[in-house]
């Protein structure tokens, strides 16, 4: 699908929503992986 | 229930369940993907009915995290419970990431069929308050320097805010709005084709699943970050 007239808002759309999801998955998963890290050190 | 409110047993489930749930989010993307793309284009939105498939759950699971955000809230303030705190304070930003993408895409989708990329309707008004609340709130925690004084004071604030979310679900019904009325979850069924309810009921799990996931992983690393603290505080100087 191309979008036809309406191809710039559709994918932008879609772009803006799997760049902020995507953000959101690898800052959560980094800052797990940190916590646990920082956790294991003090130990 | 009660069992899992202590940090090493919430722990465990926790690990038990995030990967399942980012599995089960990660299929549902792509079969709501899948699905969303192979819909006909609608007879008066045209291609930009696709923009629904992610318009809508970003924006129903942005007010469905700020009702656990209250909820958790309330259990804090009424029990003290430090991880309930924590609950509430995890769904924050993950509660001002999918309000910001409904409005943006809401906005992506105004643009071409209203002619306009904002309009201060009660819809569109109440959901930009929603966007508010997440971020005062974040502010409020991040002001206060003793967490148990900002828990308190930011979940009263939680649970003020929690009366815009009826204003939200029911401003199409009590005022005149450029947003259309309610035409998914309505007495009398879905006024919409059940080929474009698919595709948008697949991603409204998606979103929630990768909501769950996520908001359980920064549960789990507000509860390593204050052990990481607590046993620094404990070397002494």
């Amino acid at each position: 699908m191309n979008g036809g007239d309406y191809g710039f808002y559709v994918w932008t759309a879609y772009g803006v929503s799997f760049a902020g999801l995507a953000a959101a998955i690898v800052l959560t998963v980094l800052g797990r992986m940190r916590a646990a890290k920082a956790l294991e050190k003090l130990k | 229930m009660l069992r899992y409110a202590n940090p090493t047993r919430f722990l465990q489930l926790s690990s038990a369940l995030v990967p399942w749930l980012g599995a089960a989010s990660a299929a549902l993307f792509a079969i709501g993907l899948y699905l969303g793309f192979r819909v006909p284009p609608d007879y008066q939105q045209g291609e930009t009915v696709r923009v629904m498939f992610i318009h809508v759950p970003a924006a129903w699971t942005a007010m469905m995290g700020y009702g656990l955000m209250a909820a958790a809230s309330l259990v804090g303030l009424v029990w003290r419970h430090p991880l309930a705190d924590t609950a509430a304070r995890a769904a924050a930003p993950l509660g001002a990431l999918f309000t910001a993408l409904g409005l943006v895409t809401g906005s992506l989708w105004g643009r071409p069929m209203w002619g306009a990329w904002w309009v201060w309707d009660g819809r569109l008004t109440s959901f930009l308050l929603l966007e508010f609340l997440y971020l005062g709130y974040i502010a409020l925690w991040n002001a206060i320097e003793d967490e148990t004084r900002a828990a308190r004071v930011c979940a009263i604030l939680a649970l003020v805010g929690a009366v815009n979310l009826p204003i939200i679900e029911f401003s199409v019904d009590w005022w005149t709005t450029l947003h259309q009325g309610e035409s998914i979850l309505r007495k009398g069924g879905p006024l919409i084709s059940s080929v474009y309810l698919w595709p948008l009921f697949t991603m409204a799990l998606a979103y929630t699943f990768l909501f769950f996931t996520l908001w359980l992983l920064r549960i789990e690393t507000e509860i390593l970050r204050r052990r990481a603290r607590n046993a620094l505080l404990a070397e002494g100087p």
